[in-house]
């Protein structure tokens, strides 16, 4: 296969092929349902390892599939960092998607979910490989719709009414930052990032955009959506928080602005002080919780924030940071709300005080817990550890020294809050009886995120190459547009 | 060509007269008949659209009827909907008696605005409004219920008003210029300006505004959309209010006065109006038919803002809108008479979880609601971009900001819908009800379809349809 066909493949794999799953569900097939969903989302998987070489290897491959031209064509680009993020979420998504087997077993409606997991994990990939703003657009609402049926599975009235919130903030920043766009398109005719590369962009046209990057990757003050939406599966709490979803807005910033549009000097600071008080306010919050998913949540909003951090920068060593951040924490973060999901099951409360001795009942559940909390927290061994430490070294590079001394002093709150709620639930007395471990496939998983939250600092001239690439490409193609 | 443009104006009229003949044979004949007549139409229609940039002509007792882009647009949307609507009658029309009348009235209905857009004078065209009005006055009437007859009622006089004021200014354009004829009255205007025709000007917007329900013209609406029986409504929410109302203020704004600037400002006021008291009156209903009745004068709005901003995206995003509307507010109404079909409510208040019970029409729903907020790749949404393309274009910001803060609250508003009505726990009073029928469920699957599929092929649709209709309308600039 050539690398179009590769692209196509792992986009249309699962966007088309999740069409089959309600088929199977219709015709009484559901339990087939979820080794489809598997297969899909894996197959994209195995894909994207394919194209690892090319990627890391060499020049950044564009192809153009007009439908309205020249305003909409199909423009997919195959680089460092669309596989990148490609390979990132579809990993974590087939380990999520093999956990569920044992999860969602037996709940109503069972077909629906698998067809819309992997609906979610194609517009995601469609979302990666695009570089015509309509499609990007087209796929990031694709996931807002997905994320709307999926927080309000289980259909209490007051799920289906965070899940309806959480639909309208992201599509609510998304519109606007439509309109962003389109000031772009009234400025410069075009909606290719290709051919916007190097051009300024406007302050409205800024502002806009960050409210859509903003509410999908739930950056206060509109965050508020993301730790209603634990109401949701935790499977899907999990997918939303490591795979997919708030990586959208991270990623989407970086495809426009660090691989596209120049955002004019002045901005710089104000972008980074949202970020920190983003990252500082929600590591707060999370002290303050006692609901173990809305404190993971909490976590979640502050990582982004991190990791926005090191993208602001604008400095090589602040956009490897990021990238390696996204992966790592989707790991670690991932694991994390898979073992909440197996504390769930078997103590049927996601409050954090009436649990406790838990280590005893569920010791591989517990050891992952710890060592994805220790990687978030950023203790040396773990990835966590150097993603934070180059964030904070880009940083420092780019001037910004108060800036990363506050982003210390965030991640010490991290370690505070993880350290807690690690020491409430498992270690003390025990409360409360008939707790088990979880089933035999939930365990295996998230025992295997956390020996990948140990392996990815061992393997981390992996994906440090990668993300490397992607800064060399996007070096290259800053002064190519220059030279234009 | 010529007999396509026959077919498609005198099928329809022919139907309606042998209605009652054939409907003697028994029930299956009248619903063969009248599902035959759709679908011959539907069929001249889109083997016209191929030819969609040549005008073809036809006379017929002296009168000329032809058909160029915005007619042909406009025909597609009438026999789109109006074949769903018949074959949806079928099942839905079971509880009402009459069937034969209701067929025949449906298709002079048809029949009517068909002739309102092939013909290319102003008196034809107002005797063509007429049928179509008489015949949907009846049709609203038709539970004959007080609500029913009520709102007919209020309907029939508030349309009087709007067609007094329409033969008003006809009159006074004949008694100044002697012709009627779309092509000799805009070469007439093109000599210069003249104070009569400003006169006419706005009592032909005061005339079909009213019949399009642009605020402040709407209080019909609402009465008379949720009283109808479903694929009635469909009819008027989906065609009626845009051929009498949209076509006939574009055929004449744009095709006789050549849209000056002052119009076309006129529009984008009364289009904002719209689309904002639309979409908050809207958001507090609790009929379910209601709500999609405010919900239609909201995105009248959005078609008026589009044709108001003159430009070529305006204009192509709010043909756009007129196809996409058409498809989406006919499939949530008949969505809605489903719902009413088997619980007998039109209260939300009353309903919850119909999704077990009803999963096609509660999944066709929710392609209509994603369809109506405009999110991608449903067909809504690209005519939304086209419309906010189009401020931006025109450096009309404020209109840009409004439209896209709007989407929001149309959003918010039919996810209340989905919410109280489909998604969640079933209400347990609904335990025993079933799927609606099996013509009733084809046809809002093929409407449902129709969303997806002209978001998705929105390429071919904007170039075989739209932009043939847009060069129409520009090319009187």
């Amino acid at each position: 296969m050539d690398n179009q066909t590769t692209v196509l493949a792992i986009i249309g794999l699962p966007l088309l092929g999740s069409f089959l799953i309600p088929l199977l569900g219709w015709t009484g097939r559901s339990r087939l349902t979820g080794y489809v969903a598997v297969a899909l989302i894996g197959a994209a998987n195995v894909l994207t390892w394919t194209l690892l070489g090319q990627a890391q290897g060499g020049v950044p491959l564009t192809w153009h599939i007009p439908i309205y031209a020249p305003m909409v064509s199909l423009s997919l680009t195959l680089d460092a960092l669309s596989v990148f993020m490609a390979f990132a979420s579809s990993l974590l998504a087939t380990l999520i998607a093999i956990y569920s087997l044992g999860y969602i077993e037996h709940t109503e409606h069972e077909s629906e979910y698998y067809f819309i997991v992997t609906l979610f994990l194609g517009a995601m990939m469609g979302l990666v490989f695009s570089t015509n703003i309509i499609f990007l657009y087209l796929f990031w609402e694709i996931s807002a719709l997905a994320c709307w049926r999926l927080i309000g599975y289980f259909r209490e009235p007051d799920y289906i009414w965070k899940a309806d919130k959480a639909f309208l903030v992201t599509f609510g920043g998304a519109v606007f930052m439509l309109l962003g766009f389109a000031l772009v398109y009234a400025q410069y005719g075009t909606f290719e990032i290709t051919e916007l590369r190097g051009k300024a962009i406007g302050g409205v046209a800024l502002v806009l955009i960050m409210a859509g990057v903003f509410s999908k990757s739930a950056t206060v003050p509109l965050h508020t959506w993301l730790p209603d939406a634990g109401v949701a599966p935790s499977t899907i709490t999990s997918l939303l928080h490591a795979a997919i979803l708030v990586k959208i807005g991270l990623y989407g910033f970086a495809r426009l602005f660090c691989n596209g549009m120049v955002i004019p000097e002045a901005w710089h600071k104000w972008l980074l002080i949202a970020a920190l008080a983003s990252a500082f306010v929600s590591a707060c919050a999370a002290l303050q919780e006692t609901n173990i998913k809305r404190l993971l949540a909490y976590s979640t909003v502050s990582q982004i924030g991190y990791t926005f951090l090191g993208l602001f920068a604008f400095t090589r060593t602040g956009y490897i940071g990021s990238l390696l951040y996204i992966l790592a924490h989707g790991i670690a973060k991932g694991g994390l709300f898979l073992c909440a999901g197996i504390i769930e099951h078997g103590t049927h409360t996601k409050d954090m005080t009436k649990m406790g001795g838990l280590f005893r009942k569920m010791p591989v559940t517990a050891s992952a817990y710890v060592v994805c909390a220790l990687s978030i927290a950023g203790i040396p061994p773990m990835a966590g550890f150097f993603c934070k430490w180059f964030v904070v070294s880009g940083l420092v590079e780019g001037g910004y020294t108060v800036i990363a001394g506050l982003a210390i002093l965030t991640a010490v709150l991290t370690l505070l809050y993880m350290l807690k709620s690690f020491h409430v639930v498992f270690l003390g007395a025990p409360r409360g009886e008939s707790h088990r471990e979880g089933s035999p496939v939930m365990v295996a998983v998230v025992a295997v995120l956390a020996v990948l939250a140990i392996l990815v600092t061992l393997v981390l001239p992996m994906p440090y190459g990668l993300a490397s690439a992607a800064d060399s490409q996007r070096a290259i193609s800053a002064a190519t547009a220059l030279a234009r | 060509m010529e007999a396509y443009v026959g077919s498609i104006l005198l099928l329809p009229l022919v139907g309606a007269l042998v209605m009652p003949w054939v409907s003697k044979l028994g029930r299956r004949a009248a619903d063969a008949l009248a599902g035959a007549v759709g679908l011959a139409v539907l069929a001249s229609c889109l083997a016209l659209v191929p030819h969609a940039g040549t005008p073809a002509t036809l006379q017929v007792l002296g009168t000329n009827f032809a058909v160029d882009g915005l007619s042909l647009l406009f025909l597609v949307v009438i026999s789109v909907v109006g074949f769903f609507c018949t074959v949806y009658s079928i099942d839905y029309i079971g509880h009402y008696s009459g069937r034969a009348k209701f067929y025949a009235l449906l298709m002079l209905l048809v029949f009517g605005l068909n002739g309102v857009v092939l013909v290319r004078d102003l008196f034809s065209l107002y005797v063509f409004l007429e049928v179509a009005s008489i015949s949907s006055y009846v049709l609203v009437a038709y539970n004959l219920e007080f609500d029913g007859i009520e709102s007919a009622l209020k309907y029939l006089l508030l349309s009087a008003v709007a067609t007094g004021m329409i033969l008003i200014a006809i009159s006074l354009i004949f008694a100044s210029t002697g012709t009627l004829s779309f092509a000799e009255l805009k070469a007439v205007l093109s000599g210069g300006p003249n104070p009569l025709f400003l006169f006419a000007a706005a009592l032909f917007f005061a005339g079909f505004g009213l019949k399009a329900a642009v605020v402040p013209f709407h209080a019909w609406l609402p009465d008379a959309h949720p009283s109808a029986p479903a694929p009635i409504s469909a009819m008027l929410s989906g065609v009626v209010i845009k051929v009498a109302g949209v076509y006939a203020l574009t055929r004449i704004f744009f095709g006789i006065y050549a849209a000056p600037s002052q119009v076309l400002k006129v529009f984008l006021v009364f289009g904002v109006a719209s689309m904002a008291a639309g979409a908050i009156l809207a958001y507090f209903q609790t009929d379910m038919k209601r709500m999609l009745a405010y919900s239609s004068i909201s995105q009248i709005g959005y078609i008026m803002i589009g044709l108001g901003l003159g430009n070529w995206l305006g204009i192509v995003g709010a043909l756009f809108h007129v196809v996409n509307h058409a498809l989406f507010k006919s499939l949530l109404f008949l969505n809605s008479g489903a719902v009413q079909f088997r619980t007998g409510t039109r209260d939300i208040r009353e309903m919850g979880g119909l999704e077990n019970r009803m999963p096609i029409t509660s999944v066709t729903s929710t392609f209509g609601t994603l369809s109506i907020a405009g999110i991608p790749p449903f067909n809504g949404f690209w005519s939304k971009l086209f419309i906010v393309l189009g401020a931006l274009a025109a450096k009309n910001y404020v209109i840009a900001v409004l439209t896209v803060s709007f989407s929001i609250f149309t959003l918010g508003y039919f996810l209340l819908l989905q919410r109280r009505v489909f998604f969640g726990k079933l209400n347990e009073r609904w335990r025993d009800i079933k799927e609606a029928p099996a013509a009733m469920s084809f046809s809002v699957i093929c409407l449902a379809a129709g969303c997806l599929l002209v978001g998705v092929f929105f390429n071919q649709v904007l170039r075989g349809l739209i932009e043939p209709a847009a060069r129409v309308l520009l090319g009187g600039n």
